[in-house]
């Protein structure tokens, strides 16, 4: 049936593409089953990290075996790589489930619940062994000790409320500069005003990658560098916050002005309205509700995010969590817990209000 | 002199796309005048160089004696307040409210200041209402514009029109994304701000509505003028004749 093509590239790469994926799969397949007979069998195959530690000639017979497994779902028609890749379609004879390459896929996800199980040391059993180890702390959570709350701990040389102000202003100060830088970065990250010339182009790319490289990197990191920095303190976590907030807003921020629909902008032009009046009535409106939504929903974030930036020096109420658990006193450990769940709570209604009524 | 003047228009969308070949005609004031075709035949781009929302590539338009096509930034604002626009897809600022919507139709007669601010005198407010109750939804005004029907929302469209004491409304297909009864309100409303003589120019898609509104009808084909007339007299021979094959697509209702 096939008619005979000439060789080309492209056609070659297509045809191969499918079949590295298959192969890719039963190297995968033959990992875990290999895993998996080791935890149960005895432990040989597999090092403390993970990998496999086999002879050479293990090896040789893994990829033979595999690269021939691949060669042959593609003939007995279980190949997840010509059905995903080539999106080769059957007809549905059959549920979902009883085709072969259904079958295999689900022999992947099994496979992989199975061996993931292991790996993570998950036990049901022992979740309710060892609760009754967890009761010391049950109880002081449930009767928390409020002293610190308006008394200054003479240790941490702040009271628990004093601390709570500097976490709500780190949050504060973060989304408040966070969202304002984010804004003309915003602007430059928008495809549909940096298009046009290469200049505009390459700006509009550096831009998203930035923003894309400082967002991925998690505020606890960002607070660990700044701590360094510019040593312990809310200082530190605020400016973590604030750069990790600024990439996340100017991201949303682009993509609001990319959105932003030019119809409503002609309709306002052709009443013979000025540039400004134009962007205020034409523009303006299109973007700054949904972005001061992001804003206020930031904040919540930023609150959350500030009690545990604390751990590695941020500063503000997380450092007392920290610093009664780690002096296992379970009651005023209790006490912060409630404080922070409190406020998380009444921030994360209001803004949640404030948002519906906005957007 | 005719109110408007249109002489050897040419537009090209680069690199080279020809959507107006070589137009010319003129309008007098008070004309109901259809701009006919079949899509992609011109009507928009036509429609859009008149008040210069789009470049002409070539040619002269004269409205009222004020060259268009070579205005300035401060003229070509001062033409644009008195020729008012309505567009198919409504084009309203989704998020805004309805009154404002409307008062957005007369920010050329604001300082900007006043304007930024959102500041509108009162006696503004007022007309804005005027001009809702002239469309038949005052009680919308305080809703945003998004929470309205498709037929709401082009009321709201020609309030803010309306809004501008036009001389002239140019309507790019009002009514193609309403239903027929809707339509034909809409349509309603058009001819009564013509009865108070104001010239209208609008493009429609159904011959129905050309006949029962337009007191001439241009039709447009690749970009050129392949009929000029009163819309009675086009038959749908002559309509075929025009248009060619695609004809009945055009005014099946
Ligand atoms: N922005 C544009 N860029 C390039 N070509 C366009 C653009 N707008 C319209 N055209 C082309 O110009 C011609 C006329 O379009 P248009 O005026 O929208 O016709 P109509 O409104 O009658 O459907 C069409 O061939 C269309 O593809
Ligand atoms: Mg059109």
């Amino acid at each position: 049936m096939k008619r005979p093509r000439k060789f080309t590239l492209p056609d070659f790469v297509d045809d191969v593409k499918p079949f590295l994926l298959d192969w890719l799969i039963w190297g995968y397949l033959a990992y875990t089953v290999i895993f998996l007979l080791n935890s149960y069998w005895y432990t040989q195959y597999v090092n403390w990290y993970g990998t496999l530690t086999l002879k050479p000639w293990g090896w040789a017979l893994t990829i033979i075996g595999t690269f021939s497994c691949a060669l042959l779902s593609e003939k007995f028609g279980i190949s997840v790589g010509l059905k995903t890749i080539k999106s080769v379609e059957r007809p549905p004879q059959k549920a979902w489930a009883l085709t072969n390459w259904g079958i295999t896929t689900l022999a992947l996800v099994v496979f992989t619940f199975w061996v993931g199980w292991l790996t993570t040391d998950m036990e049901i059993g022992v979740i309710a062994r060892r609760a009754p180890k967890t009761f010391h702390l049950w109880s002081g959570l449930s009767h928390p000790d409020f002293t610190h709350l308006i008394n200054i701990d003479p240790e941490l040389e702040d009271t628990i409320l004093g601390s709570l102000i500097d976490t709500i202003f780190m949050a504060y100060l973060a989304t408040v500069i966070g969202g304002i830088l984010a804004a003309p970065l915003g602007f430059l990250g928008a495809r549909n005003i940096m298009g046009g010339t290469w200049f505009r182009r390459i700006i509009f790319y550096i831009t998203r990658a930035f923003f894309n490289v400082v967002r991925s990197v998690e505020a606890l990191l960002w607070a660990i560098i700044f701590a360094i920095w510019i040593g312990w303190g809310p200082a530190a976590g605020t400016f973590a916050l604030l750069i990790h907030s600024m990439a996340a807003l100017a991201k949303l921020f682009s993509e609001q002005v990319e959105s932003i629909k030019k119809g409503p902008i002609e309709a306002v032009q052709s009443t013979g309205a000025s540039f400004w009046q134009t962007v205020r009535y034409g523009a303006v409106p299109q973007v700054v509700p949904q972005y001061t939504a992001f804003l206020l929903y930031r904040l919540d974030i930023n609150v959350r995010m500030a009690t545990v930036i604390a751990l590695v020096g941020g500063g503000g109420i997380g450092r007392f969590f920290f610093y009664y658990k780690s002096q296992l006193d379970w009651n005023q450990v209790g006490a912060v817990t409630i404080i922070i769940a409190a406020v998380v709570w009444i921030l994360d209604y209001i803004s949640g209000k404030a948002r519906e009524k906005i957007v | 002199m005719a109110q408007l003047e249109i002489k050897n228009l040419k537009k090209i969308y680069p690199p080279n796309v020809v959507a107006l070949k070589d137009i010319s005609f003129e309008v007098e004031k008070g004309e109901f005048l259809v701009v006919i075709g079949l899509s992609g035949s011109g009507k928009s781009t036509l429609l859009r160089c008149i008040n210069r929302l789009i470049e002409p590539t070539e040619g002269s338009i004269k409205f009222e004696g004020r060259e268009v096509t070579t205005a300035s930034k401060k003229e070509l604002r001062e033409i644009r307040e008195d020729i008012a626009m309505v567009f198919q897809r409504f084009n309203l600022i989704e998020r805004s409210l309805v009154l404002t919507n409307v008062l957005t139709g007369q920010l050329a007669e604001l300082p900007l200041w006043r304007s930024l601010l959102g500041r509108f005198p009162k006696e503004l407010k007022n007309r804005a209402y005027e001009r809702l109750e002239t469309v038949g939804i005052p009680e919308q005004a305080l809703k945003r514009a998004d929470e309205l029907s498709g037929g709401q929302q082009q009321r709201v469209g020609i309030a803010r029109a309306l809004m501008q004491d036009p001389k002239l409304l140019l309507a790019d297909e009002p009514v193609s994304s309403l239903d027929p009864a809707t339509s034909g309100t809409i349509m309603d409303y058009l001819a009564e701000i013509n009865n108070q003589g104001k010239t209208v120019i609008t493009s429609l898609h159904f011959l129905d509505l050309v006949r029962k509104y337009g007191t001439r009808a241009i039709g447009l084909k690749d970009g050129n003028i392949v009929y000029d007339g009163h819309p009675k007299d086009i038959d749908d021979e002559k309509f075929k004749e025009v248009f060619g094959e695609e004809a009945e697509k055009v005014h099946i209702t």
